[in-house]
């Protein structure tokens, strides 16, 4: 199970991908 | 940080895209019984890490040879389990945002060729590039595995996105990149 992730850049924090899909969706969507 | 600079996706296997604590768990319990170690030893300590570092720690009286045996047993028993490996919560829906905004992603695994096909298969998750340890002379935390896939995905290793679980994995993506240095 992903309980947390870390990434580089560091400063990029999200705890499981479901997070980070939400990220990419809210940023790549608006570019 | 600017996300929106990303210009691909580096994700470790285990315990990132791929749900396998349960066989790697199995792995060690029965290499703890056989070696007589303490069972929950592996825990803190496997996590990123080869396993023959692992046994080195555990076993610290083990010789080279010995520490070989060792470590290609506890591999042996990780080939022997692929019952329950899975996509872990979220994966799947990362990759197909990836491929909706046309971000090219990679899986930079220490694991080997063989073990890291057989768990990607049975989890549904098919890599463009896919670097195990075979691909590489330096291990994590080292940076050559990633940046070998920044290379074969044709950008620039300092504009990726590394995700990873465990500490020598996001080691292996520095050193850091100048556009979100500050």
């Amino acid at each position: 199970m992903v309980a947390a992730l870390k990434t580089v850049p560091a400063d990029l924090q999200v705890d499981d991908l479901p997070e980070l899909a939400q990220l990419l969706a809210e940023t790549f969507t608006a570019t | 940080m600017e996300l929106a600079r990303v210009v691909a996706v580096l994700f470790d296997m285990d315990g990132t895209l791929v749900d396998s604590d349960a066989a790697v768990a199995r792995a060690w319990r029965t290499w703890t019984d056989e070696y007589a170690v303490e069972p929950l030893a592996w825990v803190s300590i496997a996590n990123g890490r080869l396993a023959a570092d692992t046994v080195r720690r555990l076993q610290p009286d083990l010789g080279v040879e010995a520490v070989a045996v060792a470590a290609a047993r506890q591999l042996s028993l990780r080939h022997q389990d692929l019952s329950d490996a899975a996509a872990a919560p979220g994966a799947l829906a990362v990759l197909s945002l990836l491929y909706r905004f046309g971000l090219p992603w990679a899986v930079v695994t220490s694991a080997d060729h063989r073990l890291a096909a057989a768990r990607l298969d049975a989890a549904g998750v098919s890599p463009p590039i896919l670097i195990t340890e075979e691909d590489v002379t330096n291990r994590k935390p080292v940076p050559e595995s990633s940046r070998l896939a920044a290379r074969r995905l044709g950008v620039e290793p300092e504009h990726c996105l590394v995700v990873e679980d465990a500490e020598p994995g996001a080691a292996a993506g520095a050193p850091p990149a100048p556009w979100w240095r500050h």
